[in-house]
Parts: structure tokens; sequence; C-alpha cells
């Protein structure tokens, strides 16, 4: 049963090979195309439902109602302002698990590829997407 | 052989460990006469904080209780929550979780291989399988996001379709594994350097692992003929054709055998799935939010042995109550006793020879309330306060 040396032509084929580690960060690294990165609100489709908010495991979202620009032009008598939201996203909380983007009715959240999001203090993970 | 023993306390921070568990050994000259375990320094509270959650946060939560692991423990939940709900998963689903479920035992059995390896001081070996679980670890990224937590599983069915091109990829990839496997099941059963660490190492009988209930890899080592996938078909099980690997070497050399021949059945298993599988919708449309009243469980066969769920609904978003038994849980009685007529250079393969994964089996905490002891319950306001006022008057930090 036992047959020394058999690890001997394997360490001969693997001599003239190239190291496999990458000089990350010298050199770029791809991910898929259905990568999970951070997710990205599209305000103009977004209704405010919440959906998001009330699923995220780790309570990363708020979705928040944007008060009206004091410069915009008052509106037309009788013509509805159309409600605006944005999101605040804690991207140190966030787990990327993409539930908001599968929740969403209106497929207003995405995700991106971005995976270079670390940072050294924890306000510039408080992201605001408008 | 001496008369004198000695206790030697490994854990909870021990470098062999990768995690933290403490070990109590009492030896005779360098031969382990006795052996305690006791565990509980990384319980992160999560069965309670699913009761706070709906039942797709519990999802993802539950998703974390293990890196190795994270697709058994929420197929392990979803399948429970799906019976409670009485919902029907599209084949189509149930196939690609059923690639997922298979996929990931590949990666942990070459991972623990690969552990195996560094463990007994053969690190070449470590070093080529890692490299090779990379294949499998890449096409998990190429058709789930991620590399670790895969996310793939919702209640009703499976989040991502496989397209026909990474079928195809997935398939082509298979070839390159199965050479490698053939190379490394030689490895594991002739090189005998590899074999004089391993042989005779952490014996445990079959009557022995059936009194200690031993569960997965570790059991059917021992000669127990038990699988979860056989015995309790689920997902798509049922329309697949393998064979339930045992040994009768009892050590563990016989958990390298089985677990190299699981590989080779789990590749198996990959292509029947990847021809076989059917078309149709993924998942169930509609899924109702609210769970009615009731309770289940659910057993799976995750890479390390039986995993078991026990979910229990009253009719509101959130369960009442979840609770996880880890394969760990089950086998690490019986790993520590196998460990005894052993030598102490032996400890760390034998332990490892589990798979061993502390923070899946932490699930539980016992408070006793006793005054004469000076015990007392502490609320979490109290013990913040106390941390403030500590760090305050001992190293002057001012929070």
């Amino acid at each position: 049963m036992k047959s020394a040396g058999s690890m001997i032509p394997e360490l001969l084929d693997n001599i003239r090979k190239k190291p496999v580690t990458r000089l990350y960060p010298f050199e770029k690294v791809t991910v898929p195309e259905g990568f999970r990165g951070t997710p990205q609100l599209n305000s103009a489709l977004c209704l405010g439902c919440q959906a998001c908010v009330r699923d995220c495991t780790s309570e990363a979202i708020q979705i928040l109602l944007k008060k009206p620009d004091p410069s915009a032009p008052p509106p037309a008598e009788g013509a509805k302002i159309p409600k605006k939201f944005y999101m605040v996203l804690y991207l140190d909380r966030c787990i990327h698990c993409a539930r908001c983007a599968e929740v969403c009715p209106k497929d207003a959240i995405t995700m991106d590829r971005e995976f270079e999001v670390a940072n050294f203090t924890r306000d510039a993970l408080r992201l605001i997407q408008e | 052989m001496g008369e004198k023993t000695i206790r030697i306390p490994i854990g909870p921070q021990h470098p062999f460990l990768k995690e933290p568990a403490k070990f109590d050994f009492d030896i005779s000259g360098e031969e382990i006469i006795g052996a305690r375990m006791r565990i509980g320094y990384n319980h992160r509270g999560m069965e309670k904080a699913c009761e706070e959650r709906n039942y797709y946060q519990c999802l993802y939560l539950l998703e974390r209780i293990c890196g190795i692991c994270s697709h058994s423990h929420t197929t392990c939940y979803v399948q429970a929550v799906e019976d409670i709900l009485k919902l029907e998963v599209p084949k189509r689903g149930l196939y690609l979780r059923t690639l997922v479920c298979e996929l990931e035992r590949l990666h942990s059995h070459f991972l623990w291989l690969g552990v195996a390896a560094h463990e007994v001081g053969f690190d070449t070996l470590f070093m080529y399988v890692w490299r090779d679980r990379e294949v499998v670890m890449e096409i998990l990224e190429e058709i789930s996001g991620n590399r670790v937590n895969y996310a793939i599983n919702t209640i009703g069915g499976v989040r991502r379709d496989l397209t026909e091109e990474q079928r195809k990829k997935i398939l082509g990839s298979l070839d390159l594994l199965k050479k490698r496997l053939d190379y490394y099941t030689h490895i594991g059963t002739h090189e005998p350097s590899f074999l004089a660490r391993i042989q005779g190492v952490g014996k445990m009988s079959k009557e022995r692992a059936i009194q200690m209930c031993a569960v997965g890899p570790f059991a059917r080592a021992s000669g127990l003929d038990v699988d979860v996938r056989r015995d309790d078909q689920y997902a798509a099980y049922g329309d697949l054709d393998f064979k339930v690997i045992t040994s009768d070497q009892c050590d563990v050399l016989g958990r390298v055998i089985v677990r190299v021949l699981e590989i080779a059945e789990s590749l198996k298993m990959i292509q029947q799935l990847l021809t076989k599988l059917p078309e149709g919708d993924i998942a169930v449309k509609k899924v109702p939010r609210r769970v009615p009243a009731g309770f289940s469980i659910s057993r799976y066969e995750a890479p390390r042995g039986e995993d078991v769920h026990y979910v229990r609904s009253n009719g509101t978003e959130k369960p009442e109550r979840v609770k996880v038994r880890a394969p760990t849980m089950a086998n690490l009685e019986a790993a520590t006793e196998s460990i005894v007529g052993s030598f102490i250079a032996d400890i760390p393969i034998a332990i490892a020879s589990i798979d061993p994964c502390f923070s899946c089996t932490d699930r539980t905490a016992v408070v006793l309330n006793d005054k004469k002891k000076g015990m007392r319950i502490t609320t979490w306001e109290e013990l913040r306060r106390y941390g403030v006022d500590w760090y305050r008057k001992n190293k002057g930090i001012h929070f």
C-alpha cells in the first residue's frame, strides 16, 4: 500500500510553473458579472414603500423623504409635487446579500460591482444616494 | 509508564485551534489517558436574534452561522419554512439548490484535506489541494456572486438561474477536478509520511460512535452507514444515483478515505444534475410573508454531517423559535474521546479530523443564578455601565 516518492513527479511538474499568487493591489482583480457589490438607488423610480428597509438583515438602509428645493419655482396651481426619496446606506453594516434589490417592487435598487469599499472612518461609510 | 499523570490545558486560545475551545488532557508520559472539552467561548446569540427578525432577515443571518457550510444552514432553514407554508418548490429550483449543495461539499472536503495535511506537517499537499479548491470557489462565485456566502436560497426556491454558458463551464471544470482527485486519493492512501501520521490515530469504534451519536464523515469512517441524503431524501437527491461511502478503518485514515471518495461521488452527482437539469421556474412566484402557526424539523447532510433546524411559527412575520443543531455539536464529544490512547503530537489532527467549527456549535448559554456563589443576572445596560466605569477608573479612558 505504501509507496514513497509519489509526490516527486508532481513537484517536478510544478518547478516550471509560475506562482499562482496574484499581485493584488498592483494587479487589478476582476469580479464576475453577478457580483453583489454596493446597493445603488435610482431615486427617480423609488416609491418610498420601505420594503428594502423592512427586509434589510443588518438594518443598513434608511429611505427618507427629500425636502423640496426652496430655490425651485413654485408648482402651478393644483399640480402635485412628486415626492422624492433618498437612501442613507450604512456600508459598515451592509452584508451585501442583495435582498433590497430583490424585494424592490420598482427595481429601483441595483447592486454594482465595486468591492474596494473599505475606509478608515465610519463616517466615510455612511453613503447618501440621491 | 509513569504512575504520575499531568494535566495539560489547551485553549481557549492556542496556536493549533482555529477557533476558541478549551481542552484538558490527562497525560502519562507521552500518552493521553483522559480528555475533556468545554465550549461556549464563541456564543453569538443567533437563535435569539432570529426571534427579532422576519423570515427573510433570518435567512441571511443563518447563512452567517458558518463560513464553510453557509448553504447548508440556509437550505435546512428554508426547507423547514417551506414545509410549514406547504410550498411546492419547482424542480429546477431544487436541482440548482442541490448543485450548490454538492459544490459546497466539494470545496469543504478539499479544504479539510488541505487542513489535515497541514496539521500533520505535510504543507506541500496543503498548498496543492487549496490551489485546486480555487476551481470550485470560482464556479461558486460565478453562479452565486460570492465565494463564501452564496445567498442563492430563498423561501420557495433559488434566486439565480444558471445560464447555458455557466453550465458548460462547470462541466468543463469537472474533468480537471477528477484528474486532481485521483492524484490526491493516491497520495492520501499511499504516501508513507502521511500514512505514518494518520493511521491508527483517533480511534473510534462503530459501537462507541453509535453511543456518542456521531454524524457525517466521522461516523461513516467508523463503519456507520448513515447519510441523510439517502435516508431522508430532500431537494433533488431522490433523482440522483450515488453511493454512501463508508470505511471500517475507524481512524483518521478512514476519515481521509471517506472524504476523498465522497468528493468523487459529489463530482458524479454534479454531472448528473447538470445533464438532467429540467426547464421551468426556479422559485415559487408568490410567497406569503406571514407564516401560519406550526412547526417543522428539517434535516440536511452538511459536509461535516447532519444539520438539524427546528422552526416554530406563530402566524406572524417573525419566527417564534429557531433552533440549530450544527454537525460539530454532535461530533465534538466523540472526537474528544477518540484522542484517548494517542500521543500528544496527534491532538491537532485528531481534533481536526471531525472538521470542527466551534462558532457553528456555540448556540446556547446557560445562566446560573446562584446567589451563594456570588452569581447574579446582569442586564445589558448594567454591563455596559460597568464596562464604562471600569475603563474610566482603571485605564483613564472616557467613552
